[in-house]
Order: C-alpha cells, then sequence, then structure tokens
C-alpha cells in the first residue's frame, strides 16, 4: 500500500508541484492550507510523514505545528520534514545542523525545492 | 529685518549678504559717530575743530555708504572676487577714517581705538581664510604710522581733554561713559553673533545627519522587505520548474529543454540575488548582542576545506596558515563564515587555472589579521575604492566571469563593520589581490 504523505503548506503552487513529484514516486499525497487544519489531518488521516513548511501566515508558524505534533501522544511518532524558507539554509535566522537537537523535527529541505531530494529525503523519513 | 548673514558657505550670494549686512552695520557706526560728536558739542568737550572734523567725517562717510548701497545693488551681476575686492576696499576705507577719527580725539589717548578690534572680528565673520590677520598687521601698521608722524613732528599731536580737569569732570566721564556703552553693545553683538552662526551650523548639520540616517534605514528596510517578500514565489518557481524538468526532461525535444534549463539557471540567479540582498540588511535587527564566543581558526579551516573542492575544479591550490594558538573572539558565527567564504570564492572566481590562493591568520596583540591573498586578475588602482559598493562589478569581472550579483564584498564590508573591524584591499592589475580584514578582539563583559 503506497505511503501516505500530507503537505502543509499555504503556497499552493508548491503544494501541487510536490504532489506531482510524490504521486510520481508512488507515494499518496493530502494536502493542508495552514497548521490549523495540518494537525486536524495528521489525527484523522494519520499520514507516514508530514512535509511541513517554516513560515505560513507567521514566520515560525511550522515550528508551533511541529511541536505541537510531538505533544501528542497519538500523533507524536509521525515524522516530520521542514521546508526552510530561503537563505535560511546557509543564513542567519536559525540553522538546521546545529538546532536540530531542539527542533523536533527528522529532516530539513530548503526552498526551492528540488525533486530528487525531496523523494530521496521522504524515502529515507518515511515511517515503515 | 535681521542683520544676520545667514548662510555660512563663501558663495557669491552669501558674499553679497554679508556686504549688506557690513553696510547696515555702518550706518550704525555712523549714527554712533554722529550722535558722539552731537554729544561733544552739547557737553562742549574737546577741541571745537576737531569737533568740526568729526562731523564732516560723519557727513563723507553717510555720502560714501550711500555710494555703496548702490554698488551693492548693482553687484548682483559681478562674479565673487570682484566681490571680494570691493568689501576689502570698504573695510580699508573703513580703518583708515577709523585712525582718523582716533587722531582727533587724541591719538594714544582716544577711548577709540577699542574700535580697532571690532573691525579685525568683523574682518574674521566676513573673510574667507587669514583675513582677520592682515586686518590686524594693518591696523598695528596705520595706528603705529599715526604715533610715528605725531612724535617726529610731522603732524601735530591733538590734547583731546586739554582743557579740561581730568579728576572730577563729569562731561569727561559722560564721553567716556558713551563709549563704554557702544563698545559693551558693539561686544555683546559681534559675539552672538559669531556663536549663533556656529550654532546654526552645527544644527544643519545634526539634521542633514539625522536625514541621512533616516534614508540609510529605510533603502534597508526596502531591501530586506523586497528580498522577503519575493523569495518564496521565486522560490516556487523554480521548484515547478525543477519538476517539470525532471517529470517531462526526456520527453520534450531539446531546444525546450534547454529553454527549461536556462529558464532554472535565471531564477538560480535571482534566488541567489535575494540571498545577497537580504545578507546586506542582516545586522540591523540582531547586532552585536546575539554575539558569541567564536573560534576563527576552526572557521578559516573549516571554510577552506568546504571550497577546496571548487579550488581544485579549476586545478588551483588553495592553502591556509592559522597559529597554533586559537583564536576566539565575540561574534557572530554566520556572518563571520560569510566574510571569509565571499572573500575565498572571489579569489577563486577570479583567479586563472593552475592559480594560488593563499588564506593565513595571525594574532597581533589587539587585533586578529585575516589575509585573503590569489595571485588572479587583479583590480585595477581606479576600480579599487568601489569595490565594496553595492551592485559594483568591475569591468574585468563582468567581462569574464558572468555569475555575481556585485553584492558580496558590500556583504563582506557589512559584516566586518558589524564587528568593529576594517578591511584593506592591496592589489595590481594582472598580478593578483590581496584582502586584509582586521577584527579587534574583544575582552568577555
Amino acid at each position: 500500500m503506497a505511503k501516505k504523505i500530507l503537505l502543509i503548506d499555504d503556497d499552493f503552487d508548491l503544494v501541487e508541484a510536490m504532489r506531482i513529484t510524490l504521486e510520481a514516486a508512488g507515494f499518496e499525497v493530502i494536502d493542508a492550507q495552514d497548521g490549523e487544519t495540518g494537525l486536524e489531518k495528521i489525527r484523522t488521516e494519520s499520514p507516514d510523514l508530514v512535509v511541513l513548511d517554516v513560515m505560513m501566515s507567521s514566520m515560525d508558524e511550522g515550528f508551533h505545528v511541529a511541536y505541537k505534533i510531538r505533544e501528542e501522544a497519538a500523533i507524536k511518532d509521525t515524522p516530520i520534514v521542514m521546508l526552510t524558507a530561503v537563505g535560511n539554509q546557509t543564513g542567519f535566522q536559525f540553522d538546521p545542523i546545529k538546532d536540530a537537537d531542539f527542533l523536533p523535527v527528522d529532516a530539513f529541505l530548503e526552498k526551492p525545492v528540488n525533486p530528487k531530494k525531496l523523494v530521496d529525503v521522504v524515502r529515507q523519513n518515511v515511517k515503515l | 529685518m535681521s542683520l544676520f548673514p545667514d548662510i555660512p558657505a563663501f558663495s557669491s550670494a552669501s558674499m553679497l549678504r554679508r556686504d549688506q549686512w557690513l553696510i547696515r552695520l555702518r550706518w550704525l557706526a555712523i549714527l554712533g559717530l554722529l550722535s558722539g560728536t552731537l554729544l561733544l558739542k552739547m557737553i562742549d568737550l574737546g577741541p571745537p575743530n576737531n569737533i568740526k572734523w568729526m562731523a564732516i567725517t560723519g557727513c563723507f562717510m553717510l555720502a560714501l555708504n550711500f555710494r555703496y548701497v548702490l554698488y551693492a545693488s548693482r553687484k548682483r551681476q559681478f562674479g565673487m572676487s570682484s566681490l571680494v575686492i570691493l568689501m576689502n576696499v570698504q573695510m580699508v576705507i573703513d580703518l583708515i577714517v577709523l585712525t582718523f577719527l582716533v587722531y582727533l580725539t587724541g591719538s594714544e589717548e582716544s577711548p577709540l581705538m577699542f574700535f580697532y578690534v571690532f573691525h579685525i572680528i568683523l574682518a574674521s565673520i566676513i573673510f574667507p581664510g587669514g583675513f582677520s590677520y592682515y586686518y590686524s598687521i594693518l591696523v598695528i601698521f596705520l595706528f603705529s604710522l599715526l604715533l610715528a608722524f605725531e612724535h617726529s613732528g610731522i603732524i601735530p599731536h591733538t590734547c583731546f581733554f586739554h582743557e579740561i580737569n581730568l579728576a572730577g569732570d563729569v562731561r569727561l566721564a559722560i564721553g567716556v561713559w558713551f563709549i563704554f556703552v557702544i563698545t559693551m553693545v558693539v561686544s555683546a553683538y559681534l559675539a552672538q553673533n559669531v556663536t549663533e552662526r556656529h550654532r546654526r551650523v552645527r544644527q544643519k548639520l545634526e539634521i542633514a545627519n539625522l536625514k541621512l540616517q533616516e534614508v540609510n534605514e529605510t533603502k534597508t528596510t526596502f531591501f530586506r522587505f523586497a528580498s522577503h517578500e519575493m523569495k518564496s514565489p521565486v522560490a516556487t518557481i523554480q521548484s515547478t520548474l525543477l519538476v517539470i524538468q525532471d517529470l517531462l526532461g526526456e520527453k520534450v525535444d531539446k531546444r525546450a529543454k534547454d529553454m527549461l534549463n536556462r529558464a532554472i539557471g535565471r531564477t538560480s540567479e535571482i534566488i541567489e540575488m535575494l540571498k545577497d540582498l537580504a545578507d546586506l540588511t542582516y545586522g540591523n535587527l540582531q547586532e552585536q548582542k546575539e554575539f558569541t564566543r567564536v573560534d576563527l581558526n576552526t572557521i578559516l579551516v573549516e571554510l577552506v576545506e568546504d571550497l577546496l573542492p571548487n579550488a581544485e575544479r579549476k586545478k588551483q591550490t588553495l592553502s591556509i596558515k592559522v597559529p597554533r594558538k586559537r583564536c576566539r573572539l565575540n561574534g557572530d558565527s554566520s556572518a563571520l563564515k560569510k566574510i571569509f567564504s565571499n572573500l575565498i570564492s572571489n579569489a577563486i572566481r577570479y583567479t586563472a587555472s593552475g592559480g594560488e590562493i593563499k588564506v593565513s591568520l595571525k594574532f597581533l596583540k589587539t587585533h586578529y589579521e585575516i589575509v585573503v591573498s590569489d595571485n588572479g586578475l587583479g583590480i585595477p588602482e581606479s576600480e579599487q575604492v568601489n569595490i565594496f559598493k553595492e551592485f559594483y562589478r568591475t569591468a574585468a569581472a563582468k567581462k569574464n566571469i558572468s555569475e555575481g550579483t556585485g553584492l558580496g564584498l558590500a556583504i563582506v564590508l557589512r559584516m566586518v563593520e558589524l564587528h568593529g573591524g576594517s578591511i584593506l584591499v592591496n592589489s595590481v592589475e594582472g598580478q593578483g589581490s590581496q584582502f586584509t580584514v582586521e577584527l579587534p578582539i574583544r575582552e568577555i563583559v
């Protein structure tokens, strides 16, 4: 059975681009436009992995969603891949590699999203 | 009506305003002279012949000042130099007339001697440079000449107070009091004038400086906002293009594939530019409060390791020399990495295949010195002043290497300044460049 991936991002075009890539790689894709809906879908649909955008309505909405996932017993084992804004990977607001200890996510992916990389990262982290 | 000439710069317009000011002051001086003469006449002080000559001098100056007014109204057509000459002529005539008045009122006994001082101060206000010194020399010359003439008998000495008993004569008191009052009022006016002018200039500078800071802040905010707002859509465009390339890449014909690749390349350029713009505005928000203890040895060694593949691709040697002692300072490690990665990347980029790039770190008591040198293209001397400006790229850089936003060194400069440091460039066209960064060592507070 195909693994179910939830994309939480308010950028419709980016969601579509990722959906096409992931579906072509054999995943089932569902999506949510904001953190609240995203959390609800994790509870009801129990996806095998979540791709979460850092910046949605606020600078750090993605972080809050990630913390909430880790706090809820029923869903806390859901793997999270966090999408970071342009420049953040090399940059200044946070350092994914350094900050991985206190950010409760499994992997980071920088925008723009490279399709091959996306598939690789999802395959590596998806719940077995 | 203000007596104050309010433009401090020595333009022809301000010079004309000074001339008009001088003329206004002269009206007051003539008024003082004529009323003083009248007073002397009324209290019957001084030789009548001298009083008569003082009145004649007053009338002469009155006529002369009218002449000056006429000149001044026509002087708008004249240039700066003719204005300066005319004003000097006026000042010299004023001093000769004053010397005559000093002579009439008893030369070395005359209380009018103080008025020489006012002329010197006036000269310093009105003319640029060392004019007040020339005027002090002229005053000394005129007064010495007067004394010499009198004491060698060429002209007779006037004993102004000859006929009165100096002690207890109220007329003397009134005369001296009159001069005293004028002296005090003129002193206050001139002193006020000088300090007020100074204050106004300073105020103008402060306001101008504040405005500049504001403009700079606005620019930075704009850069930050613009780059931030554009980042996401451009990233999405590229993500979309990458997906299309990935899924359809093999199915479309070669021309469409090339077009797609070029479009992806273009978006990459925009993303680079936006990242650089974001870096350039970095620091305004965090500043030094985010500083931590960082280790320059590690930063540099790791950077060189990271960039070594780029150098090897061009068959260049990239070497680093660091002291055994750990070079630590309070700083922002991301910003420091950015400084040196930009400098080393530039060296690799602007040095031909087979070239040599050296990085060194030195501990120099008060600061650390980091030198990045290469034997590459070099920067012509005429362009060296511009390389730290935003979006500037040297002619050779534009010709030889297509990529580059022209923001790299502007970012470097900004981040070096954020650490209280400085950067120097030493370069010879065709021989290579050497960038020296100095970072002050701060004590941990």
